[in-house]
């Protein structure tokens, strides 16, 4: 094993990871008076691209599980993120008609039963004014009205998202976080102005806090975290998205750091322990993706089945590679925790 | 029965195995030597091993670099990573430093992929299709090997892991394009918004601006994409059979879900083909320049295909191949050109191809080998190549704009895209340009830099060359939905009225992108003064849809026609599905403004669909007004679709219509008829009645008559049925026709009265129309299988009724088990045990003659003919056999005979409708709006449903072709019919060839009447239009012979005796054009249209001129008299400008 002391970093001091154990009062049971996670949680983060991506980088897991501190054990947590989805989850539909997109999240929802939900949303309506961001049928056109109309659609569909994904999680789940889509970002001609998008975004941002309050759901504003309120248009220096859409690693440490912070986790540094950390998240990720998004669908559960139904059997056999993963990841989490206390 | 075929399938089988496939046939020698000793190549080339295993492991896609360096990926893991196993295929560099034809070095740029299906080196790295992702791989440190990983794009779906994104090419405009295939979703989160594309389809990304845009859609496996001179895209299809498809902004192809309407590819009946490259470069000799190379993986050859222009689009014929093998693991999947003008192949180098219909984990895999093969022509010098990567701005300039190497120019727009814009643009234009070519050229360098010469683009399109025109266009086009540029509607709106069709094409392409409210209006004129082709029409159409809601406000709150005429007014309303104009549009074919045919019936139909019940009452007016039996029926037939689908009556006084029952013409009677039923009309129950009662009638108005009464309904109708039925006065025939209306009223009592029926039916009568009755409708099969308890039935009867249910879609088990009990049959297991399997493939493969196996598959009981093509001819509901020895194993062929549903074929699921009152359909979608599905069966006839009656729709694990189909056949005949299957497309007598042989026949059947004039004129005879021909169709054998035994013989005339064929040919030019006839000349007649051609009068082989005067589709006869000769004969086209039709 690696010297485990965090003051031998190995890694630079670009990020700084959270953790929470030292401020929050915790109680003898691990939880904390009001923070997110507890011990034995399952966490499910859902959305569009911004979600799928942020497996391949593992910053944001990274952040959420070291920031609960010592005292909260047995974290583990689900990417089902999924590029171009919408609060109808029409991208997750495959051969079925735009609603059974749904009905895959709510299967996954059902046979996981996270206890926590965090979803991120909106980017697309942003950028969509006056064309439709969803195929799904009765929003499809409404999609593509006015702001006001867009947004109306938008809301609807994230307050039915979110009571079928109560149903679907049943007893256990104990929060759904709402979280705002970050700022885009202007990287200048030929890249396209966001400015008028991110006027958007911020009005959106304010819908979603109004919704979460309504929704009794945890709200987080990253589209402020992120700086999104001060409009910036100067050409960033370092980009932190490769298009101004896809955040770059680097605009992913940023981005897990300002949830974690937003979520009331603090602040510690980053050392060899936790890149390693983060890259048996990575892997546990990739294994998790090969799971339940395998390639092939067609032929292992779908109208080919028939054919090469057969190999489907392969499909479980991942379950307990990810579980051995998910044991390394604790005891590399809880040997980083330690480190940090003593 | 010991004989027979059958007593080896019908047995219980008790353990069903999965793996029937394995470890049955041959591997074949994977030595180097073994596959370069199968090579069959044209004259003057030789091929080389460039590099192979353990280098390039199961190679997919290669792009070369702007260093003459070939970047290759390959996947082992292909189809499917297992559990346990690391994310580690390939991609390697090769490069050959010493100029021999052989990659001395590699490099491993990238080993941590997921099956990586395209490559494109460029931008100072490669992009890499990485499964879900579009990756971006850079070496920043300069030791050969990828150390920065960027995901460029995500949200491709991976449903099928041989349809994920590949195809990777730069195109001159500087943009990467990229393809993907039917069974992927691919949703992408853009800095634009959303874009999505479900289906088959091709993409073009920008990196500077990371735009991603759809530019076509449909083709079921599209892994061929390539730019002509002109930058005009071509696509290949490795699971569809159209050859070489001209594809254009927004066109939708085969395949594309949910599409009301496609085009289609240039060259019908071709094989599935992987990969295009068009064939260039000084090297190779003239005549192959210019033509497209695309690999025939399962054929393990590369055909070739010879492009012209012709009208919008172009004309695309089979040119020689390219190369050919007899090995079986060569799998040709990717050809490019190389710097070196040599020509280079990807081989996969597998036994089996993909893993549809394969097992996943079949051990035959190969994951080991892979070979990159180099054809050049040893006699010509190798091709002048300097590495764009070492030329300085001018060089770079020069290359661009006037290179004679294709690979030269495409290496340079790459290499042109990492260096700086403003001395790349100031080289560019240092150059004078003389022809249309290269100013096509410079506009593309501008824009490979994102900095379109919009100036100069603007002013290509007033070029003299239309090829130019039209590339003008489309450099414009990608840009012009950003209103990036000015006066861009003015350019299009002169491009819809140019003389060019294919230069329209693009105006109209242009229109779709801009914003202007005038876009469609502009866009109709497109179809005003030329020919206008499929291509042009869906244009027009497809922009009519889209801005739909530009033009449609301007008619409502105008109300009057915004386009220029009505027939423009009647397109675009047509094509969106509306009846906007419609009262203008009928009132004009009431006042004689509209009289021509094709038009009424493109009104009657377009208000079937759309017309309101006024609409609906004009048009029975305009049927009772009209003397002309068309337009009479045009409107009828409205009137019924009108009912049937969207369940609308006209207004008025509906009686009307009965005058229509005294119709001499059968197909108005039978309209009218079946209109009166479903509109309730009882005075004509008694009339309709007399129908059936009548032996006499016709069958076609004895099914309009039940139908008719079964829509009137009641008690009146229930009883009239059950007394016929048991009437013994009426025949058998009656009888079915009649119960196969209770069924639908009173499914119990005509299961009785059908059991009753089939017990006592004679040997005469074919049972299966009963059956086939029954099984079509949920109802009713229930009630026939409740009503078969406890019954008995013949064998043969109850083992027709068995057939039927074990082929149809939906499976009726219950009643396949009383079948066997009322018939005493053994259970139908139409499968082998594996060692009867392995004795059968041996039998094949030692006894089967291929020749006996062809004519019975020939046979007409068989019924192969009429639903599988081998090649350009036969039937479209199976899958093409062109290829199919080539590609699939023995045993899998067998059992695909004796199981046709273990394994189906992609894009031949069989999708199952069941309506509201039982009727079930099965076949394939043909097109879909929001109100019907059009479904072709497995007759080929296309079924309209509305969808408002269908209750549920399925795709059904059950295979259209029947079960048991082989079960007439003795062992022997079986045998050779899989010898026969086994030998398609391998090298040899049974692969088609690239010949031009009238393929595509029609026969007079035997004893067919004449008009009685033989003695006049002799075989001219049958040039006479004459009404009493029934011609039916008839192939060519795979070889292109005829065999003249089984043509029929029309006529007998004491010893003379006729037997008449005829085909079609397209001339292109007037002239004298050459074909070539082989057989028996003393005893063939040959005429064009009613010209009789002067033939030598004896001998077996000529080359004959043919006088062709008119330019156009005509008819070709071919009457053999005399005693008939037993041999085979055929007819070939030779000269370019005549055409072989070879499609109906």
């Amino acid at each position: 094993m690696k010297n485990l002391t965090f003051h031998h970093a190995l890694i630079p001091l670009l990020f700084s990871f959270i953790c929470s154990f030292a401020f929050v009062q915790a109680d003898q049971h691990g939880k904390g008076s009001d923070h997110l996670l507890y011990t034995g949680d399952r966490v499910a983060l859902v959305g569009g691209g911004l979600i799928e991506r942020a497996r391949l980088n593992g910053y944001l897991e990274s952040a959420l599980s070291v920031g609960a501190g010592p005292k909260i054990t047995g974290l583990t947590f689900r990417n089902l993120g999924w590029s171009g989805d919408t609060v109808f989850n029409d991208a997750r539909a495959y051969f079925g008609k735009p609603n059974e997109g749904r009905d895959r999240l709510r299967k996954i929802i059902s046979e996981w039963e996270p206890t926590v939900v965090m979803l991120n949303y909106g980017a697309e309506v942003a950028l969509s004014l006056g064309r439709p961001w969803t195929d799904e049928v009765l929003a499809s056109k409404r999609s593509a009205g006015d702001w006001d109309q867009s947004v109306a659609v938008f809301l609807e569909g994230y307050a039915k998202m979110v009571e079928e994904i109560r149903k679907a999680a049943g007893g256990n789940l104990r929060e759904i976080v709402v979280i705002a889509p970050p700022p885009l970002e202007n990287l200048g001609i030929p890249m396209p102005d966001h400015q008028a998008t991110n006027r958007r975004l911020a009005k959106l941002r304010d819908s979603l806090m109004r919704f979460s309050k309504e929704k009794k759901v945890r709200f987080v504003d990253l589209f402020g975290a992120m700086n999104g309120d001060n409009f910036i248009t100067k050409i960033p220096s370092q980009p932190i998205t490769h298009d101004g859409l896809h955040f770059t690693e680097n605009g992913y440490r940023k981005l897990a750091f300002q949830i974690a912070v937003s979520l009331g986790y603090e602040v510690f540094q980053s050392d060899a322990l936790t890149e390693d950390l983060r890259k048996k998240i990575i892997e546990k990720n990739r294994l998790f993706f090969h799971r339940w998004r395998p390639a092939n669908e067609t032929y292992l559960f779908l109208f080919r089945k028939h054919e090469q139904g057969n190999n489907a059997k392969e499909i479980p056999q991942f379950d307990p590679i990810i579980e051995e993963r998910e044991k390394e990841i604790e005891v590399l989490r809880s040997q980083l925790l330690k480190d940090l206390q003593g | 029965m010991n004989n027979r075929i059958l007593s080896l399938c019908f047995f219980l089988l008790i353990t069903n195995f999965g793996f029937a496939q394995r470890g049955l046939t041959k591997i074949p020698d994977t030595a180097i030597q073994a596959q370069l000793d199968s090579f069959v190549l044209p004259e003057g080339a030789k091929i080389n091993l460039f590099a192979s295993e353990p280098v390039v492991r199961n190679p997919i896609h290669m792009n070369w670099d702007s260093k003459g360096r070939l970047w290759v990926v390959g996947s082992p893991l292909y189809p499917h990573i297992k559990p346990g196993q690391e994310e580690s295929d390939q991609l390697v560099i090769l490069e050959d430093t010493t100029g021999d034809g052989v990659a001395d070095k590699h490099t491993v740029f990238a080993d941590n992929l997921h099956i990586p299906t395209g490559v494109l080196p460029g931008d100072g790295g490669a992009y890499v299709a990485n499964s879900n992702d579009v990756l971006f791989l850079k070496d920043t440190d300069g030791d050969g090997k990828a150390d920065h990983r960027e995901v460029i794009l995500s949200g491709f779906g991976t449903e099928d892991t041989h349809h994920i994104v590949h195809t990777f090419r730069w195109g001159p405009e500087g943009m990467m394009w990229l393809n993907q295939s039917i069974y992927i979703h691919t949703h992408l989160d853009t800095p634009y918004g959303i874009r999505r594309l479900l289906g088959g389809g091709m993409w073009h990304y920008r990196p500077e601006t990371k735009r991603s845009e759809v530019f076509m859609k449909g083709l079921v496996n599209p892994w061929g994409h390539a730019f002509d001179e002109w930058g005009q895209s071509f696509m290949t299809d490795g699971a569809g059979g159209q050859g070489i498809n001209f594809v254009y902004p927004r066109s939708v192809f085969v395949a594309s879900p949910g599409a009301p309407r496609r085009v289609q590819g240039l060259n019908p009946g071709q094989p599935k083909l992987c990969g295009l490259e068009v064939l260039s470069g000084s090297h190779i000799p003239e005549h192959w320049r210019g033509s497209l190379a695309s690999p025939d993986f399962r054929g393990h050859r590369i055909k070739t295909f010879r492009l012209s222009d012709k009208g919008s689009a172009f004309e695309s014929r089979e040119y020689k191949e390219l190369l050919a093998s007899r090995h079986g693991a060569f799998r040709p999947i990717d050809v490019k050109m190389g710097p070196d003008g040599a020509i280079y192949v990807a081989d996969l180098y597998n036994p089996i191809i993909q893993h549809g219909e394969v097992d996943f984990r079949d051990p035959r895999r190969d994951q080991k080998h892979g070979r990159i093969w180099r054809i050049s022509f040893p006699g010509n010098p190798p091709a002048p190549f300097t590495k764009p990567s070492e030329m300085n701005s001018l060089a770079l300039a020069e290359a661009l704009l006037f290179s004679e190497e294709n690979i030269v120019r495409e290496l340079a727009t790459a290499e042109l895209r990492t260096r700086n814009p403003d001395k790349m643009l100031s080289a560019l234009n240092s150059f004078p340009l003389k022809d249309d070519i290269h100013v096509v050229r410079r506009v593309w360098a501008t824009q490979a830099l994102n900095r379109l010469d919009i100036g100069l683009a603007k002013q290509l399109t007033k070029s003299k060359s239309h090829r130019a025109r039209a590339a003008g266009l489309r450099a414009i086009y990608y840009d012009a939905s950003n209103n990036k540029y000015k006066n861009i509607l003015s350019i299009a709106e002169e491009a819809v009225s140019d003389p060019s069709p294919h230069v329209r094409l693009w105006g109209v392409s242009l229109l779709a992108q801009l914003d202007d409210p005038k876009t469609v209006a502009i866009a109709l004129r497109a179809l005003d003064g030329v020919k206008v082709d499929d291509f042009l029409d869906f244009a027009v159409w497809s922009i009519c849809r889209e801005h739909r809601d530009r033009w449609v406000k301007e008619m409502t709150t105008k109300g009057e026609n915004p386009f220029d005429s009505l027939s423009q007014l009647l397109f675009a309303s047509s094509a969106i599905g509306e009846a906007i104009g419609a009262d203008q549009i009928l009132a004009s074919v009431e006042n004689g403004t509209i009289t021509d045919d094709k038009k009424v019936w493109e009104v009657a139909n377009w208000m079937a669909n759309e017309g309101s019940p006024s609409h609906l009452e004009t048009l029975l007016d305009l049927a009772i007004k009209s003397s002309s039996v068309s337009r009479q029926h045009a409107c009828l037939n409205a009137l019924l679709n009108a009912k049937k689908i969207r369940k609308v009556n006209p207004s008025g006084d509906l009686q009307r219509v009965i005058q229509f029952l005294e119709s001499e013409n059968d197909t108005i009677w039978s309209t009218a008829t079946q209109l009166a039923g479903l509109w309730k009309l009882e005075v004509a129950r008694s009339s309709l009645e007399q129908v059936l009662k009548n032996r006499q009638s016709k069958q076609q108005r004895k099914n309009a008559a039940v139908d008719s009464l079964i829509a009137m309904g009641g008690e009146k109708t229930r009883r009239f049925f059950d007394q016929q039925i048991v009437d013994e006065q009426n025949t058998y025939e009656q009888k079915i026709t009649l119960i196969k209306g209770q069924l639908k009223l009173q499914p119990n009592l005509a299961a009785k009265r059908a059991i009753n029926l089939l017990q006592d039916m004679p040997n005469t009568q074919d049972s299966g129309i009963v059956f086939a009755a029954f099984i079509g409708n949920r109802g009713a099969t229930q009630a026939l299988t409740n009503e078969l308890q406890g019954k008995k039935l013949s064998h043969d009867i109850a083992l027709k009724g068995m057939q039927l249910a074990e082929s149809a879609p939906t499976r009726p088990q219950a009643l396949i088990t009383v079948l066997q009990k009322a018939g005493g049959l053994k259970s139908m297991k139409m499968s082998l045990t594996r060692d009867e399997m392995v004795s059968m493939i041996d039998r094949v493969n030692r006894q089967g003659d291929a020749s006996r196996g062809e004519s019975v598959y020939r046979r007409q009981d068989l019924q192969c003919v009429a639903c599988h093509a081998i090649g350009k001819v036969g039937g479209v509901i199976g899958p093409n056999l062109v290829s199919i020895g080539a590609s699939a194993p023995v045993d899998y062929l067998i059992e695909s005979l004796l199981e046709p549903s273990k394994k189906i074929k992609e894009g031949y699921h069989t999708n199952l409708v069941t309506l509201k009152n039982g009727d079930a359909f099965a076949g394939g979608i043909l097109s879909e709006t929001d109100s019907e599905l059009v479904i072709r069966d497995l007759t080929g006839k296309h079924n309209r449903v509305a969808k408002s009656d269908i209750t549920t729709q399925i795709i059904s694990p059950v295979s259209l072709m029947p079960v048991g189909l082989t079960s007439p056949l003795r062992e022997d005949e079986f045998v050779d019919l899989v010898r026969f299957m086994t030998e398609l497309g391998k090298e040899g007598r049974y692969k088609t060839k690239s010949n031009r042989f009238a393929r595509q026949w029609e026969v007079l059947p035997e004893n067919s009447p004449n008009p009685g004039t033989v003695h006049h004129y002799g075989a001219k005879m049958f040039t006479q239009e004459f009404s009493g021909y029934k011609w039916e169709p008839f192939y060519a054998m795979v070889g292109g012979g005829i065999p003249a035994k089984e043509v029929p013989v029309a006529l007998k005339r004491r010893v003379d005796q006729y037997q008449v064929m005829r085909t079609h040919i397209e001339i292109t030019k007037p002239g004298k054009h050459k074909i070539r006839l082989q057989g028996d000349l003393s005893q063939m007649n040959l005429f064009l249209g009613e010209f009789q051609i002067e033939l030598p009068s004896k001998g077996t082989d000529a080359e004959i001129l043919v006088d062709c005067k008119e330019v156009g589709k005509q008819e070709i006869l071919m009457v053999l008299t005399g005693t008939g000769p037993d041999s085979e004969f055929s007819l070939e086209g030779l000269s370019e400008n005549i055409t072989m039709i070879n499609s109906l």
